[in-house]
Formats: structure tokens, sequence, C-alpha cells
């Protein structure tokens, strides 16, 4: 199985310099994925802030450079590609950002936005072949274009203008979106017709979407497998059926069992475990496992040396010495935990 | 049990903006009562004026926002005609607002116990705090956020992201109101921190026995914190009663699509939107403002705005299916709902 990109080994440190040894932050520590060429799939990578989930969505698209480690795209290193290759890197990897009120230029209208990757990238071979392109773009993700075409970003709702962002992305016939947080800043009765617009390009087109969250609902919903990450360290990943529903590492379960749900006979308790807040800590202060300061279940051993992905179950893998009696993964590629199980 | 006493009545409130292309009606017509003690939670999409509605409780507006009619009663007294300088003195030892991002309206350059006890001072000859008593007090008022007194001594940027929302918390409650309106005190917080959040603020409640106003865009943070919640539309109350009732059967459409939106959990079910966009608020369409959106909609709803009838004692909706219904019927088969499948792999293993 080939990888279409792959992120070996990666580690990401900020801040820091030569006389500032100590105020270095990890903020992605030594990560291993690679998303296949075959089966495109929806995957979460979740987490607080803080835990590395847009650092890794960076380096992914390029937009940043591992401080350790490489990231490949069609088997060639980002770094050192040639021209031709990092446009088409550029082109088939695309971005989709948090903020639809920041990322669009308010005096363009929005036509320009749409055509803009076109010309760029030569996909069109006239301009009526270009409105085509457009249109058949904007009805994917559910806008009409006479509705949508000729306006400014401020005469559309933050909705529309999300899912214009997501019509751009797929006018560069991607093999890969990347969404970081596509939908924290849309109202709830929006947010629905986003993600189903992102699983429509999935199911259809066969693109790779790696949606970065930290909310696991939404997650569950539209991912088939997920990332669970804190302070630059993978805690969890597998089937977001092993993992949501049935969360192994104390992380994670800390982490569903705080999401407020409409349902109230499901009460949250009034006990509070793992008080506190992830901090990222300067990199010589961590030994044991990042967590272990906010675990419930914290034992000596944490303290002592970082949790290896151990595997309780197919299909899932949890950094935990509670689990210290199953196996331990084998490959260091965090996808390849639920691509085994498949198998 | 015995009834609690009404501590907040709020009376057929309209809040309006002047704007260059005419008034924008922001809140318009709302009526509603708070009890002693009791949680109440008001939910809107942005643009729905639960904000404004939030501010002008509390007396907060600025121009170009002002309340056009109505009354916000507190204790008997109507609270929008209170004279200025005695308003002063009745703001955060009646009613307080935590408003929001709160963490971010703490001062950087002053230490948090100086942040509390300035409200302490202003307020020492009304609420006959004697100054010796004040250090106690800044105390008093971060045990009730769950903060030790040590922080006091710390500048905003010494705490974290939660710490410095229970510490806002803990200025505007530092009176003790009897009322408190916390307008999304956990926006830009993580889920972890949230939970946190909206706890301490439970404890708060209780411990002061006041009645809070929650004001949210997230259904499932609303209903797990009130016991009694509101659902903005367009500036208007279109449902409003007791939680479990509503999230049982909700009664109007709106909070019914409302919550059929919500990704649930327990199943992967096909995600479900709104079709159509909230409304501007400049030009409203005659009848009732959800009527475009709503798959229910009949000729009657196009010309005639619906107002807030009771369905049952404790239930109340403003739309024209009542009295005719007693519950929202089944969702009519051409309802132009966007749905998209649960990904193809678990369904079929479902079916198979």
């Amino acid at each position: 199985m080939t990888a279409l990109l792959e992120v070996r080994n990666a580690s990401k440190i900020y801040g820091g310099g030569l006389f500032k040894r100590h105020d270095r932050t990890v903020a992605l520590d030594h990560l291993s994925y690679s998303i296949p060429e075959a089966n495109p799939s929806i995957t979460a990578i979740a987490g607080e802030s803080g835990s590395g989930k847009t650092t890794l969505a960076l380096l992914m698209m390029g937009f940043l450079g591992p401080t350790s480690g490489q990231v490949f795209y069609r088997g060639r290193d980002v770094a050192t590609m040639s021209v031709a290759q990092r446009r088409l890197f550029r082109r088939e990897v695309q971005p989709i950002f948090q903020d639809p009120y920041d990322a669009f230029n308010p005096f363009y209208r929005v036509d320009h936005v749409l055509e803009t990757p076109l010309k760029r990238f030569g996909l069109a071979h006239s301009k009526t072949d270009a409105r085509r392109q457009i249109e058949e773009a904007l009805e994917r993700v559910g806008l009409r274009p006479k509705e949508t075409l000729g306006r400014f970003p401020h005469q559309l709702s933050g909705g529309q203008r999300q899912r214009i962002g997501v019509a751009r992305a797929l006018l560069c016939q991607p093999r890969i979106i990347v969404a970081d947080e596509p939908v924290s800043m849309v109202d709830a009765s929006l947010r629905a017709t986003i993600l189903a617009s992102l699983q429509v390009l999935n199911r259809d087109l066969g693109i790779s979407i790696i949606y970065i969250t930290h909310d696991l609902t939404t997650a569950y919903q539209i991912c088939a497998n997920i990332v669970v990450l804190y302070l630059g360290n993978v805690v969890e990943a597998g089937t977001v059926d092993r993992v949501i529903r049935t969360p192994k590492h104390p992380y994670t379960q800390l982490l569903v069992s705080s999401i407020p749900v409409a349902d109230r006979s499901r009460r949250r308790g009034e006990d509070m475990p793992g008080e506190g807040e992830a901090a990222a800590r300067p990199v010589a202060a961590r030994v044991g496992c990042a967590f272990a300061p906010r675990c419930p279940s914290a034992m000596d051993m944490c303290y002592e040396s970082p949790p290896p992905l151990f595997v309780p179950d197919a299909h899932r893998a949890a950094a935990c010495f509670l689990h210290k009696d199953a196996p331990v993964v084998s490959t260091v590629d965090v996808a390849s935990i639920w691509e085994k199980g498949a198998a | 049990m015995s009834p609690e006493r009404e501590v907040l009545r709020v009376e057929d409130l309209r809040v309006e903006y002047v704007t260059s292309d005419g008034p924008v009606r922001a809140v318009d017509g709302v009526s509603f009562t708070l009890l002693a003690g009791q949680r109440m939670g008001l939910i809107g999409e942005s643009g729905s004026g639960k904000t404004t509605l939030g501010t002008a409780i509390v007396r907060l507006l600025r121009p170009p926002a002002r309340v056009t009619s109505g009354r916000v009663v507190v204790d008997g007294n109507d609270f929008l005609q209170v004279p200025d300088r005695e308003l002063r003195q009745l703001r955060m030892r009646e009613v307080a607002l935590i408003p929001q991002a709160a963490m971010n309206s703490l001062n950087p350059v002053m230490r948090i116990g100086e942040q509390i006890a300035d409200g302490l001072i202003a307020h020492a000859q009304s609420a006959r705090i004697p100054r010796r008593d004040v250090g106690q007090r800044v105390g008093g008022a971060l045990a009730q956020v769950g903060l030790p007194s040590h922080l006091a001594n710390r500048y905003p940027h010494q705490l974290s992201g939660g710490q410095r929302q229970r510490a806002a918390m803990a200025i505007a409650t530092a009176l003790q109101p009897k009322i408190i309106v916390a307008d999304e005190p956990t926006s830009a917080l993580d889920v972890v921190v949230q939970r946190q959040v909206m706890q301490t603020l439970g404890r708060l409640q209780q411990g002061l026995h006041a009645a809070v106003l929650l004001i949210g865009h997230d259904m499932g943070l609303v209903t797990q914190f009130a016991d009694v919640i509101g659902v903005l539309y367009a500036g208007r109350l279109v449902e409003q009663g007791p939680v479990d009732d509503i999230l049982d059967t909700p009664r109007h459409p709106y909070t019914r699509l409302l919550i059929d939106s919500l990704p649930s959990l327990d199943e992967k079910k096909p995600l479900r939107g709104i079709p159509g966009l909230p409304p501007s608020l400049l030009n409203l369409p005659p009848g009732c403002p959800f009527a475009p959106r709503c798959p229910y909609a009949f000729d009657r709803c196009r010309v005639e705005t619906p107002v807030l009838q009771s369905i049952t004692l404790l239930q109340k909706a403003a739309c024209h299916l009542y009295p005719a219904h007693t519950n929202l019927p089944p969702l009519p088969e051409t309802a132009d709902l966007l749905e998209v499948a649960p990904p193809a792999d678990e369904a079929d293993v479902a079916v198979l």
C-alpha cells in the first residue's frame, strides 16, 4: 500500500533559540502518520488547544516545516521537492480554514476566490469551462450559483462563506483536504450542511479528508477514524466506534465525558477528574506520560517513562500503562492502527 | 414545596438598533419571569438577539441600541426607570452580568484581588462593607468560584484560561447578586475547562440561591445546566418551558429542527441542518419569521405573526399549528432537508 501523504517521525518545537533553551515548547513529538492512496476516508485529529492538532495540519499542508523528521507527498520529501512537484502538492492538498469571516478579501466578489485556483493551476481551458466548473462546485456544496456568484463576502452568511471555501478547495481537484475546525465558528443550524458537503466530497469524489477538531460528536458522526492528541503526543487512535464509544485512555475518557449532550438523563456528575489544564511543558521537564499530572489513574511508572501505544483490542491503540499487558503497536505509523485491524 | 419568590420579570421588552437603513428590532416583545434560585437558559443562534436581550436586562445597552418599550422588573421595581445614580448601586448587588469572553475583560495591569476589591469599594456604602473587611471579602469571592485566595496577588496573564474566566465570575458576583446574567460564559474554552466553568457557575448559583439567566447557542451545554429554557429566533421567544418537556416534545418547528441538527454520540444518523438562513432583522418577512425555513409552514404563517401561546401547563410556543394540534405532526414528506447518509460501510454492515 503506497502512501499519498506521509508524515514521518515529525517533531515541531516552537520558541527556544540560542539563549532561551528552556522556553522551547514541543508542539508535536515524533509523530508518524500516513494517508493511503487507496480507500479515501475521513479522519479526525482531535484534542484541546495546545494539543498540536493545528501544527500537524500545517505540516501536512507544507505551510510549516518540521523541526525534525520529514513530510512526503507521493514519495517526495516536501522540503526538497522540485518546483513542478511542489505545484502538484499545493494543488492536490487543499486547506479549509477555521474562520469564514477572515479568509476572504472583502474587496473582491466571491467569484474571484473561485476563479483564482483555476487560473493559477491552468485547470480550465476557456471562460465557459471555468464558469461551468465553478457552478458545478457550488452545487456540490449545496449553494445555488445564481444566488452566490457576483456577491461580496459580506453579503453571505458564515455558513455560505464556509461552503465557498469548500467549493474553492474542490476546484483544485484535490486528493486530500485538510479542514481545520471548519464549523467551530458557524451556527448550529448550519453546521450540518457544511459537514454533509465534506462527506459528499469524500464519498462521491474519493477525496481523503483530515478533519481537525475539538468536537468529538461531529467527529463521531462524519469520520471513520480518529487520532487523539495531547501535548503533541498521540494518546489514542483507532476507529471512531472504538475510540469515542469505548475510550481506553483516561484523557479520551475525560474528553468524552465532558461533552455536553442534550440529554438530561445523562447529566454530567459534579465530580471533576483531572482538575487543571493542559500546559505545554518545557522539553526537559517531561519524562513520563504527559497526561500523568492530571490523570486520575496515574501510577509511579507513568512518571518514569513515556508509555508506548498499546493495542488493547483490534482497530485501536492507547498510549497508557493501564493497558501494559496488551501488545505494543508494531509500526510507528498511526494510520496502520486502523488499517491493520481492517485486514 | 413553597413557591419561590419572583425576582425578575421581563415584560414585552423591545430593543432597536438605529442604523442608516432604518431601525433593526433585535429584541421584539420578549416576556418571561425568573424565580429565586431558578436556572433559565436562553438559546439562540448568532443574530437572534440573545446578547442584546441579556445586555438590556442589566441596562448596559449602548447607542445605537435603545429600549423602545417594555419593562424589566427586579424585585417589584422597574429597573429600566431607576435613576443612574441608584442604578450604579443596584447593578452588581442585585443584578450581575458575566459578559461574553469575560476572561478577556480583565485589566492586564491590575492584580486579580484589586479588580475584585474595586467593585466592593464602589459599593462599600450601600452594601455596608467596612474597609477592613474588603480583603476578606475578596478571598470569599474567589472561594465562591473555587479559586484559592492566593490568586488575588496574581496578574491575569499568570492564570490559565479557565482560571481567568472564573476570576471574571468572581468580580461579577463579589456582591452576591440575586440575579446573574451569564452570556456564553464558556465560549472559546476547551471542552474539559468548559465543564469546570459550568460546574463553578452551578455551585455559585446554589451558594447564593441566585436566579441565573444563561445565554448560549450550544443546546447541549444550556440544557445540561438550566431548569427552564427559552428559544429565541429573530428577536422573539418562539418556545419556552421546562427543559425536559422541550427536549422530549419540542412544540415549535425551529426547536425541533435545532434538536434534530445536534450530532449525537449514540448513533450515526444522517446529518440534518436547517434549510435556508436566519432572516435579516432589517427587513423581516411578514408573518412568522421562521416561515421561509419551516417545513410545516402554511399560508397563514406568511401573513400573520404567531404569538406565544400556552400549549401545556408549562410549555409555550409561538406557532400557528396550535391550538389545532397538541403536538408537532410528523415532518412532512416533501420537506426539503439536506440529507447525507452516514459513511457507507457502517450502514451496509448494519443491514447485512
